[in-house]
């Protein structure tokens, strides 16, 4: 050895100055680096690792009830219990739990227009693979379709996904016994829609099904669990729906939830309050069950509200719930009685009660007063043609009162044509006829009324006469009206001439019974009829069923007004040909100061007087004894009214066509192709 | 030399360099607290000794420490040449019966004890080259050359195994102690291309162009370019980065507080290595940024120590020593702490005094022994020379 035997070459100590530089500058980088990483972007890290520890989950709150108007709940929910796939949690887990990666599947996404492939998790095999055994433990069939849950592990990631539905307890009890679940899969209870009393109100209530592909956002920009279809889930939709809460759930890195960081109680939707009284909707379904086909309507006529509205048949909303299947919708929308149809807001032929309202115009524009006599025979000319009355005797000179009561057909051709077609369509259209009542979502038509204008766009090739007047001014022709619309041309001749709006909604409460909105009674218009002319009207329908063609609706002791009408529309069914009259009866009572006013329309009726007027009795006794003794009708559950063609009756091919060619008969490409008829039967 | 036995005992503890030793204690303890929490969650009973365990290596490794210390390091390296020789047959055999650790066949497993021979090649490779510095005469390629060769056999060995960090402490292991045995500048600065240029290539080739590295293992490789983007494999090879920037980015200025790191104690930081080689992760996610740059300065602190006792050392054995002890700790914190953020790519190689790790505290201990015996017998050269 020979240490430093000459001065070295180099300065140590300067190179042990540069290592130390070095390093130091090597560690000083880092400490730069560090301070990026913590101070600078720290905020970034601090949110990918929220966004990695904790899990996001909506609760969907339950839809709030319907009720009627004294409180009693129509619709509300049940607890079902059910399996859910947190599909997000299954593909985090599933390198851990299977000890692989996760299987991958080329998915065709549209995005921003274009199409692209991905590659995504293949969910399917995800759940399947956690999902076998637990089901074969349950004895559950597994029928999942692979690309509805590749859709909803695309757009909801978070949104549990429903694998089974409805489980009975002995399932959940054994999935919980034997401790099946994994993280991902659990059993939830949840609340579904529920109509207490089954075919009840269902054409009013409507019903909630699972939403469709475009409308599943909710306002939130949350999917929807429910959205409500037709009927007042669907009006009050907004109203209705649950407000959705949401759990925060801090999970391991295997996705095991380790504790709850927030919870926001999912809330109950607002309460909607009906104008039903479900006491009297039970009468009036009690009293039409019994028809083939038919609706009946009670209205309070000082207010507008619709206390019942049935339609037969009907159906179980309760069907529909969660999600009607394949078999039972095709059953109710090929049935040819058609059970979906709201026969309260559908158009027929109005026959004699449309004479209500061309005595009002006739009144009203001074063709006439209540005493005018005019001489009304059997038959009339009337360009050419000869227009019969339903009786072969003719009535003599009568006054309007006298017409009403007897429902006189020549009587009323002739104020018919001498109030002028204008003015009847005038007056017509200020009650609303031809256009819908403003209740959405019902299904509601708007009915036809015809005139010279409508025929032109309508039957460019035909003109205006007076026969269509006269036709018009019997309820008979082009003339389509809505019972509703008929009802409430009866509730202004009730409470003094003040045509109102209908309606169906009262208010809204909160969950917790504040009330957040109420929906007044609208006027709509005033008829303009002297108190005098319209007192003549209601003395001549008030002689109506005291002694006239709706004796069938009266009750000793109460005066009951009211007109019957029937209408008679042909109908083909098994190429044959058949009557299938409407028979109607709108009325009010009691005649002072009317409470109720009400219609009844049949189809397939043999008249008004035989065929509606019964049913109108019978509600109207429903109702009194209601009121007398204070006891209300039992509240069971409804099965739905089955229809029938039960009161067809056959034409027989006519081989003489003595009968005089009348002015357009209209034929509606309809499912039943129905001809106005030629004559009306008081 | 033989003028050293004449220090006594006493004069040895009088020149002893304490400020090295409590460094070096406070980040020992400051580890034992880190692998506490970092094991704490975990259900596994071995983790949950690891704290006492560690304490208890601590008290050996001191114990290596002052024995090292008080022996002349001179005894070491005049047969440092030997124990380099000795260490390769170890790294040959761990190949054969090594026990496999994440991936590596790095162990020796004697009963309770596994050890990890690399480490002491790592120190006989210093030995080595403080021998060479005694005998090479001049200081041109001839001086370079047989040290470089001697490089590269370990080095290849280890890659075997493989242990990527491990070998790749070498390289600039023998690099300061050529530089600072006074290799000439020339060479030197053939050295500094080499080096800027495999840096050019791991950036631009690897990094951005995609090439393969030759020799390399499919999962190093993967390692390597997840390093460039760990989005490549967020649930593979990507998670250990990706999760450790979260532990470490959320921890902000001032952490999450002792026992808080959400990213610890939830498991994302995966437990078998949190405690280990990510153990900075959790340092920085639960002590934020001041934790972590106290750490990383407490460690510059321990090496420019080590470099003031190469200063004080009066020949060139003595400065290879201790620049090359504080090498070998150097290039380990600056590639654990880097890994963790992202600064150079994931090696499965620990973090001096703060990973768990028994014989790899000891070794370290022992490293510094060697070190402060450098400074306890600076005064006994001159003696030295004096005497002849």
């Amino acid at each position: 050895m020979d240490p430093l035997a000459s001065r070295p070459s180099y300065l140590p100590n300067l190179r042990i100055g540069i290592v130390a530089l070095a390093i130091t500058a090597c560690l000083g980088l880092l400490i730069a680096r560090l301070w990026v990483l913590q101070v600078v972007e720290g905020q970034t890290y601090a949110n990918r690792l929220r966004n990695q520890t904790t899990i996001a989950l909506r609760l969907d709150g339950a839809r709030g009830p319907i009720l009627d108007r004294n409180g009693i709940a129509l619709a509300e929910n049940r607890a079902t219990y059910e399996i859910d796939l947190y599909l997000d949690q299954l593909v985090r887990d599933y390198p851990k739990r299977h000890r692989g990666r996760v299987p991958r599947i080329q998915v065709e996404r549209r995005m921003g227009g274009a199409t692209l492939l991905r590659k995504e998790p293949d969910i399917y095999r995800v759940v399947m693979s956690d999902l076998i055994p637990i089901a074969n433990a349950l004895h559950l069939e597994v029928k999942l379709d692979p690309k509805e849950l590749q859709r909803h592990y695309f757009t909801s990631p978070t949104v549990p996904y429903r694998f089974a539905s409805e489980l009975s307890y002995v399932t959940v009890a054994r999935f919980a016994e034997q401790n099946l679940g994994v993280p991902g899969i659990d059993v939830a209870v949840r609340p579904v829609r529920h109509y207490n009393f089954g075919a009840f109100a269902s054409h009013i209530l409507g019903y909630v099904g699972p939403p469709g592909e475009k409308e599943r956002l909710g306002p939130d920009g949350n999917d929807l669990e429910t959205i409500g279809r037709i009927g007042v889930e669907r009006l009050m939709d907004g109203q209705l729906q649950g407000k959705p809460g949401g759990r925060i759930l801090r999970v391991n890195y295997r996705g095991y939830i380790v504790s709850e960081e927030g919870y926001t109680n999912p809330g109950l939707g607002a309460s909607v309050y009906l104008t039903l009284d479900a006491r009297i909707q039970a009468i009036v379904q009690d009293a039409l069950r019994d028809v083939g086909r038919g609706a009946a309507i009670v209205m309070d006529p000082n207010t507008g509200d619709i206390l019942a509205m049935a339609s037969v048949p009907d159906f179980d909303p309760n069907g529909f719930i969660p999600k009607i299947s394949q078999e039972d919708w095709k059953r109710l929308t090929s049935d040819p009685t058609r059970p979906l149809l709201n026969r309260g807001v559908a158009t027929y032929s109005p026959g004699s009660t449309f004479k209500v309202l061309v005595s009002l115009a006739a009144l009203k524009y001074g063709a006439i007063t209540p005493s005018t006599q005019i001489f009304s025979p059997a038959a009339i000319d009337i360009g050419g043609h000869l227009f019969h009355d339903w009786t072969k005797t003719g009535r003599g000179n009568i006054t309007l009162d006298e017409a009403l009561q007897y429902s006189c057909n020549t009587f009323f051709y002739q104020v018919g044509i001498r109030t002028g077609i204008k003015h009847l369509d005038e007056m017509a259209s200020l009650c609303g006829f031809g256009e819908p009542t403003g209740l959405p979502y019902l299904g509601e038509a708007s009915g036809i009324l015809p005139g010279p204008a409508w025929m032109k766009v309508h039957h460019p090739l035909e003109r205006w006469t007076t026969a269509h007047t006269a036709n018009l001014s019997i309820g008979q022709g082009f003339l389509e009206v809505t019972p509703l619309q008929m009802v409430l041309l009866m509730s202004s001749v009730a409470n003094g001439g003040t045509l109102l709006y209908p309606r169906l909604v009262i208010g809204v409460s909160d969950d917790h019974g504040r009330q957040v909105a109420s929906i007044p009674p609208r006027p709509r218009a005033d008829l303009g009829v002297r108190r005098e002319d319209l007192n003549a009207i209601r003395k001549g329908l008030l002689s109506v069923v005291e002694s006239g063609t709706g004796h069938s609706v009266a009750i000793p002791g109460i005066a009951i007004a009211g007109k019957t009408g029937s209408a008679q529309a042909k109908r083909k069914w098994n190429g044959k040909l058949y009557n299938d009259t409407r028979a109607w009866f709108i009325g009010f009572e009691p005649y002072d100061r009317p409470k109720y006013a009400f219609g009844v329309m049949v189809e397939g009726g043999i008249g008004g007087g035989a065929t509606a007027g019964p049913i109108a009795h019978k509600i109207v006794e429903g109702i009194l004894a209601m009121e007398r003794t204070g006891v209300s009708p039992q509240l069971v559950y409804f099965t739905p009214a089955k229809g029938n063609f039960n009161g067809l009756s056959e034409i027989q091919p006519k081989t003489d066509t003595t009968q005089p060619a009348r002015p357009a008969t209209p034929v509606r490409e309809e499912e039943d192709s129905q001809e106005g008829a030629s004559s009306d039967q008081g | 030399m033989a003028e050293n036995e004449r220090l006594s005992f006493l004069t040895k503890v009088m020149r002893f360099d304490w400020s090295l030793l409590i460094v070096a204690v406070a980040l020992s303890a400051f580890g034992i607290v880190v692998v506490y929490s970092a094991t704490y969650s975990s259900e596994s009973q071995d983790f949950r000794n690891a704290a006492f365990s560690q304490s208890v290596w601590l008290l050996l490794g001191l114990g290596a420490f002052f024995i090292l210390s008080f022996i002349d390091y001179r005894i070491w390296v005049k047969w440092g040449w030997l124990f380099f020789l000795v260490s390769l047959p170890a790294l040959v055999i761990v190949l054969v019966v090594g026990q496999t650790v994440n991936g590596a066949k790095s162990w020796l497993r004697f009963g309770p004890i596994s050890i990890e021979p690399a480490d002491f090649t790592k120190v006989g490779f210093v030995l080595l080259g403080a021998w060479w510095l005694n005998q090479a005469k001049n200081r041109g390629l001839l001086f370079a050359a047989p040290l470089v060769l001697a490089m590269i056999l370990p080095t290849i060995l280890i890659l075997k195994q493989p242990a990527l960090g491990s070998a790749g402490v070498f390289l600039p292991l023998c690099f300061a102690i050529l530089f600072v045995g006074g290799l000439k500048m020339r060479y030197v600065l053939l050295g500094v291309l080499g080096l800027l240029g495999v840096l050019a290539y791991a950036y631009m080739g690897v990094g951005k162009l995609g090439w393969d590295i030759p020799g390399l293992k499919p999962y190093q490789m993967n390692r390597i370019r997840t390093f460039f983007d760990p989005t490549l494999d967020p649930l593979g090879a990507g998670w250990t980065i990706n999760q450790s920037l979260i532990a470490i980015g959320s921890g902000g200025m001032s952490g999450k507080g002792y026992l808080k790191g959400t990213q610890n104690m939830l498991g994302f930081l995966p437990k078998n290595i949190s405690y280990t080689d990510f153990i900075f992760s959790v340092v920085g996610e639960e002590w934020g940024f001041l934790g972590g740059a106290a750490v990383i300065a407490g460690e510059c602190l321990l090496l420019l120590l080590c470099l003031r006792i190469a200063f004080g050392a009066r020949e060139p054995a003595g400065r290879a020593v201790s620049v090359g002890i504080a090498t070998i700790l150097f290039t380990h914190i600056f590639v654990n702490v880097g890994m963790t953020i992202k600064v150079v790519p994931i090696t499965g190689i620990p973090l001096p005094f703060i990973s768990y790790g028994g014989t790899f505290l000891i070794s370290c201990l022992a490293g510094l022994g060697l070190v402060e015996s450098v400074w306890i017998h600076r005064k006994a050269e001159d003696a030295c020379l004096r005497g002849t």
